[in-house]
């Protein structure tokens, strides 16, 4: 049962699988064997925080990406001015600050020109960060880096903060993004009150250009990566939805299925 | 100067019986700085206004503005780059120029003199230009002779019929020496050197030997001067960024040629323009690895060089362009990778180097200094540790004070109230106390208490100071949040 596991969510899917030049990436969204989320190297992945969701996101996307040798990290002035600088003894925890290459750029166009600028290395990791300043980037904008990524086989990650939030927004931006996402900060599992366990987050799967659909994922952060969370709305609702409906059952309540997915079922 | 620079501004008008600017020295004001009519009338620096004053009753004179003459200097100095790039100010009113450089490519030293003389006359200040072989000599000649030029190796002979004054010694010395009947300079040169340094002192020994040119002189260049240097001047103004960039190329040949001899590359570059109007433009760039390909020492100035081209200072042209290596470094086989290099000499070069950095933790325990970076231009900063403790992913540059809802009084706080949102602590860790240096006695204690809030977004906030101890009323900040 846990080898047929991983192809029951993209079986909706298969039908355009041949259609789509990009086999291989379609089920490249999630890790084979575990759901769990992975933003393909060549894209464009977007990601739009919820309220104070800013440093989820920030996790989310660094966490699920390809990782790079070097991450060149493009920060709009508008985003530090909102949410402070970034820290080298908390960002140690992600990845070596070493490898992080900080690019502070005072306007949206440098920002843009920057990040397409890092993306033209092979296999980059480029993570541009949005403030609130300024008219939301548009299609043309994100085309470019999606063109540029593409070319070069580099992760564009985009925290966008430029489009208010996303509780709020009328009409989602268009963009060329590969994949859309909703994050949004989760309380974290613990049993008492004065300590506080593993970052967890909501991760809304809002659009996903190769037909993946959309769903939404309770993320929880370890030092080896995204596990899902198991909590009592996980098992119940979304992994049900996510994991193709006949799962639920075997999935129980509680700390006591924290090693999930690498537990044997049944 | 200081005279000229009153007339230029309006302050005072030329007059018939001449114009002064007066300082206050003791007791009495004396003169600090006289025009050319004053100096035909018998008035002289030094000289006490009421005696300038009862010789010339109509003399004109307004008290002395130090600071704007040195600014105004300083301008002047800005302004003689484009004859050489090793300028030493002289205040007060006095710059050296290093022209061995560069003196062939204005048509020899006598060329060059009559070109400073009349640009100078043409931004509206009187201007007396010697060349000679020291800094001192190329002083005493400009003030005390008819401002000639002194081939090289004869500064001696024009120095000798000079007034001793022209050494600039200070007035006990220029008075004991006079006393003794050595008015001209002529007069020292040949006097036995221990007998005249144990009278006159050592000062105007050394002063006398700079100016002669048998010690260095101690010069403190306004800015340093490059390692290398190539200067282009043109017979047609240049309006075009494109053109600018063919100049360039060709200084960046001879810039290459020099690199190559001393077997290292350029880490930074400055690009200066001159234009005709007299403004000048320096364009900065840094390469995050030595440099010596033409290509690429250009290639960080072509954005600068196309934003420059819209700027009203270059409306009659660039006359000249200058390229200097501000920095060598040796050129090593293993220097990192070079597409890193090149990507990171990109962003530096229009974004600022200052923007594009590097990160590591710092070895301290206070969160302010725990974080350290440095332009990736330069060398990448000493890395240390992390705290064990959880730190947060971003700092806020400042506190932000939050107001707090707690429920003991070492607790964490129940709920706080941050950039007027309201926020229930659900989970909360802490404290993690942390003391300042015990020599920063403005500091406070902080309890810093990791949050969660009923959303799950996290917090990194303290309470300032301790209980009683140290506060009656300690403080609470927000200062970090968690990823």
């Amino acid at each position: 049962m846990s080898a047929s596991l991983p192809s029951l969510p993209f079986a909706a899917a298969s039908a355009v699988r041949a259609s789509c030049p990009e086999a291989e990436d379609f089920s490249g969204v999630f890790n084979v064997g575990a759901a769990l989320p992975r933003l393909s190297a060549g894209r464009v992945h977007e990601a739009f925080p919820a309220w104070g969701g800013e440093g989820a996101a920030l996790l989310f996307l660094l966490g699920a990406s390809v990782p790079a040798g070097q991450t060149v990290w493009v920060r709009e002035a508008a985003a530090s001015a909102e949410h402070g600088e970034l820290y080298a003894p908390g960002l140690s925890a992600l990845a070596d600050p070493a490898s992080v290459l900080l690019v502070r750029a005072q306007k949206r166009v440098e920002a843009l020109w920057a990040a397409e600028e890092a993306l033209k290395r092979p296999g980059a990791r480029v993570l541009l960060e949005l403030g609130a300043r300024g008219k939301p980037i548009d299609l043309t904008a994100t085309r470019r880096l999606s063109l540029v990524a593409e070319a070069h086989g580099a992760s564009a990650l985009l925290l966008r903060g430029d489009c208010g939030r996303p509780e709020f927004m009328r009409a989602a931006p268009t963009s060329s993004a590969w994949t859309r996402w909703r994050i949004a900060p989760a309380p974290s599992r613990t049993l008492h009150r004065d300590e506080i366990g593993a970052p967890a987050l909501t991760a809304e799967l809002m659009r996903h250009r190769g037909g993946v659909r959309p769903r939404t994922l309770d993320l929880e952060w370890s030092d080896d990566g995204f596990r899902i969370a198991q909590s009592r709305r996980a098992a119940n609702t979304n992994a049900n939805e996510a994991l193709g409906g006949d799962l639920a059952p075997a999935l129980g309540d509680g700390p006591a299925d924290q090693n999930w997915p690498r537990r044997a079922v049944g | 100067m200081a005279t000229d620079r009153l007339i230029k501004t309006g302050r005072a008008a030329p007059s018939d019986e001449g114009l002064a600017t007066y300082t206050r020295a003791g007791a009495a004001f004396v003169l600090d700085a006289v025009d050319a009519r004053a100096r035909e009338n018998g008035l002289t620096t030094g000289m006490t206004l009421a005696d300038a004053r009862a010789i010339r009753p109509g003399l004109v004179a307004i008290e002395a503005d130090p600071l704007a003459d040195g600014a105004l200097l300083d301008r002047l100095a800005a302004f003689c780059e484009r004859w050489s790039p090793a300028i030493v100010l002289a205040p007060p009113d006095g710059v050296f120029l290093e022209i061995g450089a560069t003196a062939h490519l204005f048509g020899g030293e006598s060329a060059l003199r009559e070109d400073i003389t009349r640009r100078i006359a043409a931004g509206g200040f009187s201007a007396r230009v010697a060349l000679a072989d020291t800094p001192g000599a190329a002083w005493a000649l400009a003030r005390f002779a008819r401002g000639p030029v002194a081939p090289p190796g004869e500064t001696g002979e024009h120095l000798a019929p000079l007034p001793i004054a022209a050494l600039r010694l200070s007035p006990p010395a220029e008075a004991l020496l006079n006393k003794l009947g050595l008015t001209h300079i002529g007069a020292l040169i040949a006097r036995p050197r221990a007998p005249f340094a144990a009278r006159a002192g050592e000062d105007a020994q050394r002063l006398l030997d700079e100016a002669l040119g048998r010690a260095p002189p101690a010069l403190v260049y306004r800015r340093p001067p490059p390692d290398l240097f190539a200067l282009r001047r043109f017979l047609e103004p240049l309006f075009h960024a494109d053109a600018l960039m063919i100049a360039a190329a060709d200084a960046a040949e001879e810039i290459v040629a020099g690199l190559d001899l001393r077997g290292v590359g350029a880490r930074r570059l400055a690009l200066n323009l001159f234009a005709v109007s007299g403004g000048r433009r320096r364009l900065e760039a840094g390469f995050s690895r030595p440099e010596t390909q033409v290509k690429a020492l250009l290639r960080a100035f072509r954005e600068q060089l196309n934003a420059a081209e819209d700027d009203r200072t270059f409306e009659f042209g660039v006359e000249a362009i200058r390229l200097d290596v501000l920095e060598t470094g040796r050129l090593r086989e293993d220097d990192g990778d070079a597409g890193d290099a090149r990507l990171i000499d990109a962003l530096s070069a229009r974004l600022g180097a200052v923007n594009v950095r590097r990160l590591a933790c710092a070895d301290d325990h206070w969160p302010e200094r725990a974080a350290a970076s440095a332009p990736a231009l330069t060398d990448a900063p000493a890395a240390h540790r992390p705290p064990a403790r959880p730190r947060p992913l971003k700092l806020l540059a400042r506190p932000e004070p939050i107001e707090t809802l707690a429920a003991t009084p070492d607790g964490p706080p129940r709920r706080f109230r941050w950039r007027r949102v309201q926020h229930e602590v659900a989970r909360a860790e802490g404290p993690e106390r942390i003391a300042p240096d015990w020599w920063e006695r403005e500091a406070l204690t902080r309890d810093y208490f990791h949050v969660e809030d009923a959303a799950g977004a996290r917090f990194w906030i303290f309470r300032e100071g301790l209980y009683a101890r140290e506060t009656p009323t300690p403080a609470w900040f927000v200062h970090g949040f968690f990823g």
